[in-house]
């Protein structure tokens, strides 16, 4: 399902708190908690990346460790940060003690 | 000689019977299969557009690399990565399950070569960040030491 690039970079920085670097050709996005760095990923400049189409959505997704249906919900405001955050502590892909319990 | 090693040579000898073809795109094609064969460096698009049928596209395309090259640097493998080339919306998109990272470009080359560097940058931050990483990403930067043979001198 193609993606607006300004909506997933608005749904990284803003709902998940990604820190994001400007590059010459990327913006690259990381995430820490409790001071580990968990996932990071990464938008493309130019023209051609304003729709993001599945195979890219895919790799994102895989990077941000959920799955492709979950980072669609979480850029469509469907999913919650704190979804988020219960998926990363569930699979323990987080340090646990910095994760909220369900 | 095997059949496979004489079906090669076979191919080989084709392509070079159509270098001296008067039509140039015909010579050129001819001149970038016979190089692939012979193992010499081919840019990836030229050879997919001498493989195609002219005018079509291709979807996807998977390569087995033994080595990343990034920043001008090799980086030996101890197994070939297998690497997906496939196009999105008007452009590529490169990528490896063994890796948490993804390059992209108008064509596969481009997207190629912006998966190694990317690949490159990545490993170097996992390897800054060693102390401080989630378990994911430890697990990452362990499976990639395993993996890498040789690497550049940090000279």
């Amino acid at each position: 399902m193609p993606l607006e690039l300004r909506e997933i970079e608005k749904a990284l920085e803003n709902k998940l708190g990604f820190d994001s670097t400007e590059g010459a050709k990327h913006r690259l996005f990381s995430l820490y908690i409790g001071g580990k760095l968990v996932a990071e990923t990464k938008t493309s400049r130019g023209s051609g990346y304003k729709t993001i189409s599945d195979h890219l959505v895919a790799q994102m997704a895989r990077q941000v460790l959920v799955p492709n249906s979950f980072f669609v919900g979480l850029v469509r405001c469907a999913k919650t940060k704190a979804d988020y955050l219960q998926l990363l502590a569930k699979r323990r892909l987080a340090p646990l003690d910095e994760l909220p319990e369900k | 000689m095997t059949s496979q090693a004489q079906t090669k040579e076979k191919a080989i000898e084709a392509a070079e019977s159509l270098l001296g073809y008067p039509d140039t795109k015909v010579k050129a094609t001819a001149q970038t299969v016979a190089d692939y064969l012979r193992g010499l460096p081919v840019e990836v698009d030229e050879l997919i557009r001498a493989v195609t049928p002219e005018g079509s596209g291709i979807a996807r395309i998977e390569l087995k690399l033994s080595r990343f090259v990034a920043s001008g640097r090799p980086y030996d493998f101890r197994r070939p990565v297998r690497l997906v080339v496939a196009r999105d919306n008007g452009y590529f998109v490169a990528w490896s399950n063994r890796f948490l990272v993804h390059g992209t470009g108008d064509t596969v080359e481009e997207a190629l070569r912006d998966y190694m560097e990317e690949w490159e940058r990545h490993y170097e931050r996992l390897v800054a960040e060693e102390d401080h990483l989630a378990p994911p990403l430890e697990r990452e930067l362990a499976a990639i030491r395993r993996l890498v043979a040789t690497e550049p001198d940090a000279s």
